[in-house]
């Protein structure tokens, strides 16, 4: 299956197998759960959710610092 | 480059100095071109565990001040925050929790009042001061 996924500017498409669950497009783009926040489909959601072909998924960045 | 207003500077500078000794944050929001425009500056809640030498911006206020932009058809274009007894460079631990590169970080001194812009190179790992204006 295929899901839309935009960080921060950056649009793209990324192919997973059938379900696959948003931890999994995670480990797929070598982000860290802990860094991010996740919309699916413009809704907060867990990484436990199992995607489904054609979701738009949003991970935005935490901004912090020191 | 970024350009902000004079008005956009002293809101942050206001903010940094009524939150010290706590880091003060906030976003930046506006045009993202070869230059960046700010048109708002958006005050945030720092939510960190230790605020006296960290910042975390609160989530919910990420996500509003985007989809805030979206429908303006602006955009993020950086964020803000001070150093309530440092200069305006950025610390070890804004090198290691930076993560949107080419958005601008502007670090505000509270002790000097001095503001610079510093744009996160994410293939080199280090931050890379940027031409600030003040118009």
């Amino acid at each position: 299956m295929e899901v839309s996924v935009k960080i921060r500017r950056e649009e793209k498409s990324v192919i997973l197998d059938e379900g696959s669950t948003i931890n999994d497009l995670l480990k797929k783009l070598g982000i860290n759960r802990e860094t991010v926040l996740i919309r699916r489909n413009g809704k907060l959601c867990i990484e436990e959710e199992v995607l489904n072909d054609r979701d738009s998924v949003e991970i935005i960045p935490a901004i912090s610092g020191g | 480059m970024i350009i902000l207003k004079q008005d956009h500077v002293k809101k942050i500078l206001q903010h940094a100095r009524s939150e010290a000794p706590k880091e003060s944050c906030g976003i930046l929001v506006g045009e993202w071109g070869d230059v960046k425009i700010v048109k708002e500056v958006h005050l945030c809640t720092n939510v960190d565990a230790y605020p006296i030498a960290r910042y975390t911006i609160d989530p919910k206020e990420i996500l509003k001040i985007m989809d805030h932009a979206n429908e303006k058809a602006l955009e993020i274009v950086g964020f803000f925050h001070s150093h309530p007894s440092g200069g305006s460079y950025p610390s070890i631990i804004d090198s290691e929790r930076a993560s949107w590169s080419g958005a601008s970080y502007i670090i505000i001194s509270v002790p000097s009042g001095t503001i610079s812009s510093w744009i996160w190179d994410e293939r080199k790992g280090k931050f890379i001061e940027e031409e600030l204006k003040v118009t």
